[in-house]
């Protein structure tokens, strides 16, 4: 701003200290909220099928053999499906269902063994 | 139907698809060999069977009848040529032969016409074998489509139980599902909250006046420097 033969004039805006301050303090909170990683959900996912299904099921396959759609013999409907988990659902209730959680393991594992640059830069991000 | 009887004394429910498979299965075979009657005809039929047993006895009995009045007869015709003198004559002998004959076609005539009526009565007792026969086929031709209606009806009962079984078990399940959804959309509001969080402050200051002082500098010049000078 040197001063020429009309001199010169300068505008600053003034934010209060006590709107400055809770800005600073809210970024250095979301540095720190930055700092935490993915933190998936390792419960229940999928509902496992119930007894009356499971019944139906049953009922649907001694119909097939009934009428020589299915081989005869003693055959469970549920046959080739994966065992659900009991879940506690609290108050000494169980819930059967089923969770991703073992699947998505696996596929943070296999990245790292098919990406691992990639899943270093990842973790690194999270480091400290 | 009764269950049946296993191992243990335990018995078996009775399975409505396999009473209705077997209901299909012998309602098919009870139509096809419905299809397949063939009904018997007169010509074919043996009819010794139906045969009155004491025929020949009623014949015996007739002829005998027959005899006996002819028998009769006779001594009647001797006592005439006797008393008339002409025992053993010809007139006598014309007599008898007279008489013979008139037996033996009475005789001959009662024996066929009793045989004929035996043999009629045997093709008309046959015939009705034949049309009880027929009515049996009906009959059971009836009771297949029945059963085939009752296995049917019993499908569909089975039918029906099964879905509703289906339905009530989905409604079950889904209260599941929708217990884990709650779980999860809770869990994830957790691990949002610091992030929420920082729209808090913005929000804030956004809904506050914020009074903004500014600050004006001025550097003097030249110009304003001459002017005041000349206002002195």
């Amino acid at each position: 701003m040197s001063g020429g033969k009309g001199g010169s004039q300068t505008q600053q805006t003034q934010i209060p200290d006590w709107a400055k301050e809770p800005t600073i303090r809210n970024i250095a909170r979301a540095e720190e909220a930055q700092k935490i990683g993915y933190m998936p959900y390792y419960g229940a996912d999928i509902a496992g099928f119930t007894p009356m299904e499971q019944m139906a099921m049953q009922s649907d396959l001694q119909s097939a053999q009934a009428f020589g759609l299915a081989p005869a013999g003693q055959y469970d409907a549920m046959a080739g499906m994966p065992q659900p988990q009991q879940f506690d659902i609290g108050g000494g209730q169980m819930v059967s269902g089923y969770s991703a959680t073992p699947l998505y393991e696996q596929a943070v594992a296999e990245v790292a063994r098919k990406q691992p640059t990639f899943a270093q830069r990842y973790g690194k991000l999270y480091e400290g | 139907m009764a269950g049946s009887a296993q191992a243990g004394g335990q018995v078996a429910q009775p399975n409505i698809n396999v009473l209705a498979s077997q209901g299909v299965q012998g309602a098919g075979l009870g139509t096809v060999a419905g299809m397949q009657y063939q009904p018997q005809t007169l010509a074919q039929t043996n009819l010794a069977p139906y045969q009155d047993p004491y025929t020949q006895q009623v014949i015996e009995a007739q002829q005998a009848d027959v005899l006996r009045g002819a028998q009769m007869g006779l001594q009647n015709l001797a006592g005439q040529a006797q008393q008339a003198k002409a025992f053993g004559g010809s007139r006598h002998g014309v007599a008898m032969s007279e008489l013979g004959r008139g037996v033996a076609e009475t005789l001959g005539q009662q024996s066929a016409q009793l045989r004929s009526q035996a043999f009629q009565r045997a093709q008309e007792m046959a015939q009705q074998d034949i049309a009880n026969q027929m009515q049996g086929a009906q009959m059971r031709l009836g009771a297949s489509a029945q059963l085939a209606d009752i296995a049917n009806l019993g499908f569909g009962m089975g039918q029906t139980v099964r879905e509703n079984l289906m339905q009530q078990g989905a409604q079950q399940r889904a209260l599941q599902q929708q217990l884990m959804d709650v779980a999860q959309q809770r869990y994830q509001g957790y691990t949002q909250a610091p992030v929420t969080s920082l729209g808090y402050v913005s929000s804030a200051l956004g809904a506050s006046p914020i009074p903004q002082s500014q600050t004006t500098t001025k550097q003097a010049g030249l110009f304003d420097y001459l002017t005041l000078m000349a206002m002195a």
